[in-house]
């Protein structure tokens, strides 16, 4: 909207609650005065060009309430529609306005009342961070525990106006716990090159309103809320406070709890011209104080923030076959929160799978070696554990680039929550099936693609009560067959070979293994949280129209879920 | 101004137990259960007597005092009392406790000793029976008092039956007498929503009934139209009973509280909780009244009933939104990638 057409918007409200509105010198910009429950609110509303396809930025001009109210930050900001989710009917625009008024109106009204101050101490985090432009990597878990933390920082130039000199200072990069570093193959964390120091952590026992009227935090503040510590975190502090020598910067790690999750924390930096006492043992005008936002990346909280399972962090699965399907699990398994898995494939990764795997040519190896000349190839469980813990920094990988068959006898197969058998291949998964049925193994999923897109299978079995061969066996005669969830008759016409008898394939793309492998990993989380009796789920497609398909294709839906019965006359079952 | 009268008595509905004569089920299991006891001790004589041993049974808490709100976790509590007809010098107070903890501990039943009563608890019901053991003393009642392996174990002056009739001697007019019962239900479930069940963080309920009785028969808290009316006046008489008392420990001040129950032994009824809890209480006190303060003053019915739910949870029904009559023009969908 033009500033004109905005004036015309405003001037068209018809509210009892608007007292009186001014328009502002600040491009489209309107102070309001809002009839509350108890007071006034005075209030401006910031207008965005794409209004009223996104709201008006709201800030409290009552600078006495912030530090007070709840969802009001530090730069005045209020918050009332947070998500990004929200459906705006933007052809009514005086409406959108209207109900926006009576929405600021009712929240400033209800954030200001003693029952929601709970919620301002619990954001006290979000109150800074709108004024905040730094921040700060942090693998640190914080607790009730006044103690130290590692700092990696650089050094870098501070400004000159104020510092009047060539002097260096630390600049933070990570945030580390003294007892548990950083994951090693995290990202590129072991390649900072940083220096390490030290910094108390303080932990505050209770939760602390803001400084009122949107000052920034002081030192007077500070020695004000550091009283509310334990007499045994004071103790503690003191004798920290005792070994300090005289610098002209210092870091404390503040932290303060909220009513649930994640305790609040804020990294201050203290620094001044010259070098002084710690800010804590002897208040000085002398000192600069900036806050940093904390990035963080401990486990609970970034599994929480992404959507994770905490309650999947220990649980162990074993995903036999590491191919498209295979990788596919293993990715989606670690990201949705499983904390240890074991991969078990004797496969290399060649050029030839890049385009179905889950991993691509960035994990291919093109370098000769030096002595030898040759290229090396990785295994397909190598580059996958890798890739797994570069990207992820709390996951157990553990591999085994063998068949699966010559780790059998090994503990963790006995260990492991659940057993994804994904080699496609049917005799191999007979075997498998049989030797897992004869360990006692009860929780194992086995998933495959049809060929051609024309679908994939998931078949997640209690061993202990019917098994894979189960689904293979004819009830009638006992015969082995074709599977009874078999979508495609069996044909020579499967098989493709593009350049001789070594390379023949079966053909299906990354999106058919995408679609067994994301069925397959929802399974086995379902599986993980509860018990299940066994099941099939088979999706189907299209295909490319090349194949003869069976009945049951016809017969089922997209995506088919059905229970599994043991054959009276499976073999494995009934002991041959 | 909003009032919510209406919703107020839907939520009064929503929440209110029924006495035991109302409520068939409760009443057996109550019966049952005193004449397992009655069978038990059919054989026991009064020590040094050819007496038998006997007791009359009494209702206690808010069954027979008509306040009771539906538990949160469906597990049912059945106050009741056993008043035998002995003197103090012909029991130890811990040893007929004994008796009648054996009397019951069997079948499905687990019988736990308390301080004030034996808790009777079922391994497949969903209930529990608080069991007060009494002698009747010449009309001088006398409860049984410890726990089982405490040294305090005595036989302390009491008057159940008293406390109940002070309770339901609130007033003369029906009206009046019935508003005071729904103001302790909604203090109740305000309670439970804002205190931890564990230890004695919350007030108990006796202390709220005790006080709200207190504010109908000395403070004028009665309303004869609305009940938002009469609960502020009740809140308001509560927060002015806390005094400020100095924390040594943590060197600030906090508020405190003490109410004497009105029959023997008058003993503080909030005497369990710690300054730190009584404290917490009155912050939480200060939260409800201005909260309540906010609805009366709220013109929106609509808003109203959103910060009722805030004190009482979502039992409370939410008043019709006239802003919904019009379609909203936005609304928040969830939708993300």
């Amino acid at each position: 909207m033009t500033e004109d057409e905005i004036d015309t918007l405003v001037s068209k409200v018809s509210l009892s609650i608007v007292l009186s509105y001014k328009k502002s010198e600040e491009n489209k910009r309107y102070n309001f005065a809002l009839k509350g429950r108890k007071r006034v609110w005075n209030i401006s509303l910031d207008f965005p060009n794409d209004f009223p396809k996104s709201f008006p930025i709201v800030k409290l001009l009552d600078m006495s309430e912030v530090g007070k109210v709840a969802h009001v930050n530090s730069v005045c900001t209020v918050c009332i529609e947070e998500s990004d989710s929200v459906l705006i009917n933007h052809y009514e625009a005086v409406k959108v306005l209207e109900h926006y008024l009576e929405d600021i109106k009712t929240s400033l009204d209800n954030f200001s009342l003693r029952a929601y101050q709970y919620q301002l101490m619990d954001e006290y985090e979000g109150y800074f961070n709108a004024s905040l432009v730094d921040s700060v990597n942090s693998f640190y878990k914080a607790t009730e525990t006044l103690e130290y933390v590692y700092l990696k920082v650089t050094q870098v130039l501070k400004n000159k106006d104020i510092f009047n000199r060539a002097q260096r200072y630390d600049y933070p990069a990570l945030i580390l716990d003294m007892d548990n570093l950083a994951p090693k193959n995290y990202s590129n964390v072991k390649n900072i090159n940083a220096t390490t120091i030290k910094a108390i952590h303080i932990p505050l026992f209770k939760q602390i309103l803001p400084p009122s009227n949107a000052e920034k935090i002081s030192l007077s503040y500070l020695y004000n809320i550091i009283k509310n510590i334990t007499s045994e975190n004071r103790n503690i502090l003191d004798i920290f406070l005792t070994k300090e020598k005289e610098k002209r910067q210092f870091f404390v790690l503040l932290s303060l709890p909220r009513t649930e999750n994640e305790r609040t924390q804020l990294l201050l930096e203290f620094s001044s011209k010259n070098k002084l006492k710690h800010p804590l043992t002897e208040p000085s005008d002398d000192w600069f104080i900036d806050l940093y936002f904390i990035n963080r990346h401990n486990q609970e909280y970034l599994l929480e923030r992404g959507g994770a399972e905490n309650s999947l962090q220990n649980k162990h699965v074993t995903i036999v076959g590491c191919g498209s399907v295979g990788g596919e699990i293993a990715y989606m398994l670690a990201k949705a929160g499983i904390g240890n898995l074991t991969l078990v494939d004797n496969d290399k990764l060649h050029p030839d799978n890049i385009y179905r795997h889950r991993l691509g040519g960035n994990m291919i190896n093109y370098l000769p070696n030096k002595k030898t000349g040759k290229v090396k190839q990785y295994s397909k469980t190598l580059v996958l554990k890798n890739s797994l813990e570069k990207d992820l920094p709390h996951i157990n990988v553990d591999i085994r680039s063998k068949k699966f068959e010559q780790v059998l006898d090994e503990d963790f197969v006995n260990e492991s929550d659940m057993i994804i058998v994904a080699i496609g291949s049917p005799m191999p998964s007979f075997t498998i099936n049989e030797e897992l049925k004869k360990l006692g193994i009860n929780k194992v999923i086995f998933c495959w693609n049809e060929p051609a897109s024309y679908g994939g299978h998931i078949v997640q079995l209690n061993l202990q009560e019917c098994c894979l061969q189960c689904l293979y066996t004819s009830d009638d005669t006992g015969e082995l067959g074709i599977s009874k969830l078999a979508l495609v008759k069996p044909s020579p016409k499967i098989s493709k070979n593009l350049t001789g008898c070594g390379g023949v394939f079966t053909p299906f793309s990354y999106l058919d293994s995408s679609q067994t492998a994301l069925l397959a990993s929802k399974q086995c989380v379902r599986a993980l949280q509860t018990e299940l009796d066994s099941t099939a789920i088979s999706w189907k497609d299209e295909g490319n129209g090349m194949l003869e398909t069976t009945q049951r294709y016809e017969d089922i839906n997209t995506v088919e879920m059905s229970s599994i019965q043991c054959s009276v006359k499976c073999k494995v079952c009934n002991n041959g | 101004m909003a009032k919510l009268q209406k919703e107020f008595g839907k939520f009064h509905e929503e929440i209110k137990l029924k006495k035991f004569d109302e409520n068939k089920d409760l009443r057996e299991k109550r019966d049952l259960l005193f004449k397992d006891l009655r069978e038990g001790l059919k054989d026991k004589n009064i020590p040094g007597t050819t007496k038998k041993l006997t007791f009359r049974e009494i209702n206690q808490g808010s069954y027979s005092m008509n306040t009771g709100i539906k538990p949160q976790n469906e597990d049912y509590d059945i106050d009741i009392g056993a008043v035998f007809n002995i003197t103090n010098d012909e029991y130890n107070s811990a040893e007929l406790k004994k008796l009648v903890r054996d009397a019951l501990n069997k079948g499905n039943r687990t019988v736990v000793y308390n301080r004030p009563c034996l808790t009777v608890e079922y391994k497949t019901e969903d209930y529990h029976v608080d069991l007060a053991v009494y002698s009747e003393n010449n009309d001088d009642i006398h409860i049984a008092w410890g726990k089982e392996f405490s040294s305090e174990k005595i036989w302390y002056k009491s008057e159940p039956e008293e406390l109940t009739t002070w309770v339901s001697d609130v007033s003369t007019v029906d009206d009046e007498s019935a508003q005071f019962r729904r103001s302790v239900r909604y203090l109740k479930k305000w309670k439970e929503k804002h205190f931890s069940a564990s230890g004695n963080n919350a007030p108990p309920s006796i202390g709220l009934t005790i006080q709200a009785r207190k504010a109908f028969s000395s403070y004028a808290a009665y309303d004869n139209n609305y009940d938002l009316t009469a609960l502020i006046r009740v809140v308001t008489y509560i927060k002015q009973e806390f005094s400020s008392k100095y924390d040594s420990d943590s060197e600030v001040w906090k508020e405190s509280i003490s109410v004497a129950l009105p029959v023997q032994p008058y003993k503080n009824v909030y005497y369990k909780m710690s300054l730190t809890q009584q404290d917490n209480f009155y912050n939480k006190i200060c939260d409800l009244l201005e909260l309540l303060e906010a609805v009366d003053a709220e013109e929106s019915d609509f808003e109203a009933s959103k910060l009722l739910q805030k004190i009482f949870g979502t039992d409370f029904p939410l008043a019709d939104d006239i802003r919904a009559s019009e379609k909203a023009p936005y609304v928040t969908t969830g939708q993300n990638a």
